[in-house]
């Protein structure tokens, strides 16, 4: 009993502070606007108040600034939550119309602002729909065709709505749009559009004096990059790349060829009638014979004997020769008067020899094709001899070419030849006959090739025959780019001139046999 | 004999000259058409509508400028309570409020109340820009646009009346409209009520009424001659 009093009393109470603190009356809503998109219909939307926590009702009541009859929202649902749509009929325009809103619950009602307007003056069209970008060619040109559609569903409107529009276009990275008007077309051209770059466009209307519509939303395109003529430009470099290359090949591959064509070889001097090897050899003979050639052909003394040569060297003056053959021999190196080199000593020399032994060294050379023999005399005439010699071959200049002459090259010279390979050796001139010798010279390989301090201007002693004479050796080695003449040897008689001295020569190997078309300028 | 033929001769000429030179200038001054033929005249009609409706889009273009202006300087609640509602000295014409009741509305009456407008505003557009003109306060700027719209109703209702007279040379309208060349008969019913407006409200007044104007002749167009874009 007492349990269900105070049951009573405790639903009373609950029943009470429910009341007392979680509700209250609604707050006071708000009226935010109202917006008529095609002139004939018109829209009002606002914000309800602070809930009150009970469920609240709002209502919207209007009437005409003429008349005093209020009335109530014709249609709650179709501009969406918290709104108010006036169709056609109820629409009228060029007059004004007051607007209230209410929010009631259980505890209360609240009445909003009212809302004065005239529906005139509150159109505003929806953006444009469907905005459609193409990219087309004019000529060669790309240019940027945009479309888009009117907002309202209705085409024919009997004049009533002129509707007219706008649009903006901005490059993508650009912060700047450029705005075009359009009028009441519903498509643009933009023909100021750059390849390979996004552009964003927008669109917006208006019903003739009434404020623009929202822009609609961005649409982007991108401009293709590579036109016709980028195409063709492309084909065209390709095409004259390939005659190009080519040219290049062919060059590559006839280089040789070229650099003849370009860098001839330049010929050395050549006068006539002289022999430049000749001069070059430094040995008196080989001048005066450079010099006087054929004319003195018929003073030349054949020399059958082989060329087997030595020479005795003294330090005294008057040095005898048992030899007379040798005396002769020695007296023909000496040069004769009309030479002149420029020595000093070579004066009494010359007076030596102008007994008439005006035997030239012609045939001494002729027999040799090969020069080099070096004078080891500290004897005044063969020193001045080979002072006039090297200066000989000093003031002869460069190695021929051997494109000239086939000459064997002097000692100075450096130049690989191949004259052992194309020539042999004259043992001697018999009358009209020319000996040649035969080879006996093996080829050279070239492990014996000599050191290089071995200066090419003295031979090799072979053996010191008594006090006054010293034997010297050239043998030859081998076949093989020799400075000196393998013709000669000095001392040993007919041996076979590989066995002993085969590392006496003091001839200098160069190369290995083949030929180089390019001289070679010492 | 000769002696007489030659100056007749050059007289004769001369007048077959002058006549058909006479032939000329008209053809050229008026058209070749003639009342039946209905394409000619249509097309001119046309022109003119699209004339017409062109100026009032642009006075309500500048009638809007104004009233923009006017509001910034007086800055008045747009949606105050209590105030006044404005009785415009046209409210008494009768005008449809709506694209419906306009189509509704017969082409004579439509016209009429275009022209009734018209001829309502010009008085008191112009005293408008005579207190704006004499009143230092407002700028030039607004005092050049008053007069730009009084000036452009008086054109307006102009180029109405030739429209008019158009149509009733088509035999598009009757001669119901007879007494619209005068002024007078339709200023009766308006008052002088507008000497009593403020500045503020004429241009409010004026802005919807120009509005109107302009919407009503789109219709009239699109009903007379109607062509893409109705």
């Amino acid at each position: 009993m007492l349990w269900k009093e105070c049951k009573s009393c405790l639903f009373i109470l609950h029943g009470f502070i429910n009341v007392c603190f979680n509700a209250s009356p609604p707050g006071k809503p708000a009226l935010i606007g109202c917006r008529s998109p095609d002139k004939e219909t018109f829209t009002c939307w606002w914000t309800p108040g602070s809930p009150g926590g009970l469920p609240t009702v709002h209502r919207l009541y209007y009437h005409r600034a003429e008349s005093k009859d209020v009335r109530e929202c014709p249609d709650y649902t179709s501009g969406g939550s918290n709104s108010c749509y006036f169709d056609k009929s109820q629409t009228t325009l060029w007059v004004e119309y007051e607007l209230t809103v209410v929010a009631t619950n259980a505890l209360g009602n609240a009445t909003s602002n009212t809302l004065r307007i005239d529906v005139m003056n509150v159109v505003r069209p929806y953006p444009p729909k469907n905005v459609v970008l193409q990219v087309k060619q004019s000529n060669d040109n790309p240019y940027l065709f945009i479309g888009w559609q009117s907002p309202l569903n209705k085409t024919k409107t009997y004049g009533w709505v002129t509707i007219k529009y706008q649009l903006r276009v901005r490059p993508e990275k650009s912060k700047e749009w450029k705005i075009y008007d359009t009028d009441l077309q519903r498509n643009f051209s933009l023909h100021t559009v750059d390849p390979k770059v996004t552009y964003e466009v927008e669109v917006r209307c208006a019903l003739d004096h009434s404020t623009w519509s929202e822009w609609s939303t961005t649409a982007s395109i991108k401009i293709p990059g590579s036109s016709q003529k980028d195409r063709l430009l492309w084909v065209l470099m390709l095409v004259s790349l390939i005659p190009l290359l080519t040219a290049v090949c062919a060059l590559v591959v006839k280089r040789n060829s070229v650099k003849q064509c370009l860098l001839p070889p330049v010929p050395g001097p050549k006068i006539i009638g002289v022999d430049p090897r000749l001069l070059k050899s430094g040995r008196a003979e080989d001048v005066v014979s450079a010099l006087f050639g054929n004319q003195k052909l018929a003073n030349m003394k054949a020399r059958t004997e082989e060329t087997e040569e030595f020479i005795s060297v003294s330090d005294s003056r008057d040095w005898l020769l048992p030899d007379e053959r040798l005396s002769e021999k020695v007296r023909s190196l000496i040069i004769p008067n009309s030479f002149v080199f420029g020595a000093k000593t070579q004066s009494f020399e010359l007076e030596k020899a102008a007994d008439g032994k005006e035997n030239p060294v012609l045939d001494r050379s002729s027999s040799r094709p090969g020069d080099g023999r070096t004078p080891l005399s500290p004897a005044p005439e063969l020193q001045s001899l080979r002072a006039s010699k090297d200066a000989a071959s000093r003031s002869a200049g460069q190695c021929p070419a051997h494109s000239y002459v086939d000459i064997p090259t002097p000692e100075d010279c450096r130049t690989p030849e191949a004259t052992s390979d194309d020539y042999s050796r004259v043992k001697g001139v018999h009358g009209e006959d020319v000996l040649l010798e035969e080879e006996r010279v093996p080829p050279c390989p070239d492990a014996q090739i000599q050191p290089a301090n071995v200066a090419s201007d003295y031979s090799r002693v072979a053996e010191v025959n008594s006090d006054t004479t010293v034997l010297l050796q050239n043998l030859p080695v081998c076949k093989e780019r020799q400075h000196h003449d393998a013709g000669w040897t000095v001392g040993k008689k007919p041996e076979p001139p590989g066995t002993e001295v085969s590392t006496g020569s003091s001839t200098q190997l160069v190369g290995s046999g083949y030929v180089d078309s390019v001289p070679n300028f010492c | 004999m000769s002696g007489q033929m030659r100056p007749a001769c050059s007289v004769w000429l001369l007048l077959v000259c002058l006549v058909l030179y006479s032939r000329l200038k008209v053809a050229a001054s008026a058209p070749t058409c003639t009342n039946g033929q209905a394409g000619c005249h249509v097309l001119s009609l046309a022109n003119l509508f699209d004339r017409v409706i062109q100026h009032s889009a642009r006075m309500h273009g500048i009638s809007n400028d104004l009233h923009s202006e006017f509001e910034l300087y007086f800055l008045p609640s747009k949606n105050q309570i209590g105030r006044v509602s404005r009785n415009c000295h046209t409210s008494t014409i009768l005008t449809p409020n709506g694209k419906e009741n306009a189509q509704r509305m017969a082409r004579e009456e439509l016209t009429e109340v275009i022209l009734k407008l018209l001829v309502a505003w010009g008085d008191p557009l112009w005293h408008f820009h005579q207190s704006l003109a004499h009143n230092h306060e407002f700028s030039n700027f607004s005092s050049n646009k008053s007069l730009e719209m009084s000036d452009m109703v008086h054109e307006l209702r102009k180029g109405v009346q030739k429209v008019i007279e158009k149509m009733k040379m088509l035999g598009i309208i009757g001669n119901s409209l007879g007494g619209l060349g005068s002024s007078e008969s339709l200023l009766a019913p308006v008052s002088a009520e507008w000497r009593l407006m403020k500045d503020y409200d004429l241009l409010y007044c004026f802005r919807r009424d120009s509005s109107k104007i302009q919407n009503y002749l789109k219709i009239l167009k699109c009903r007379i001659v109607p062509e893409h874009g109705c």
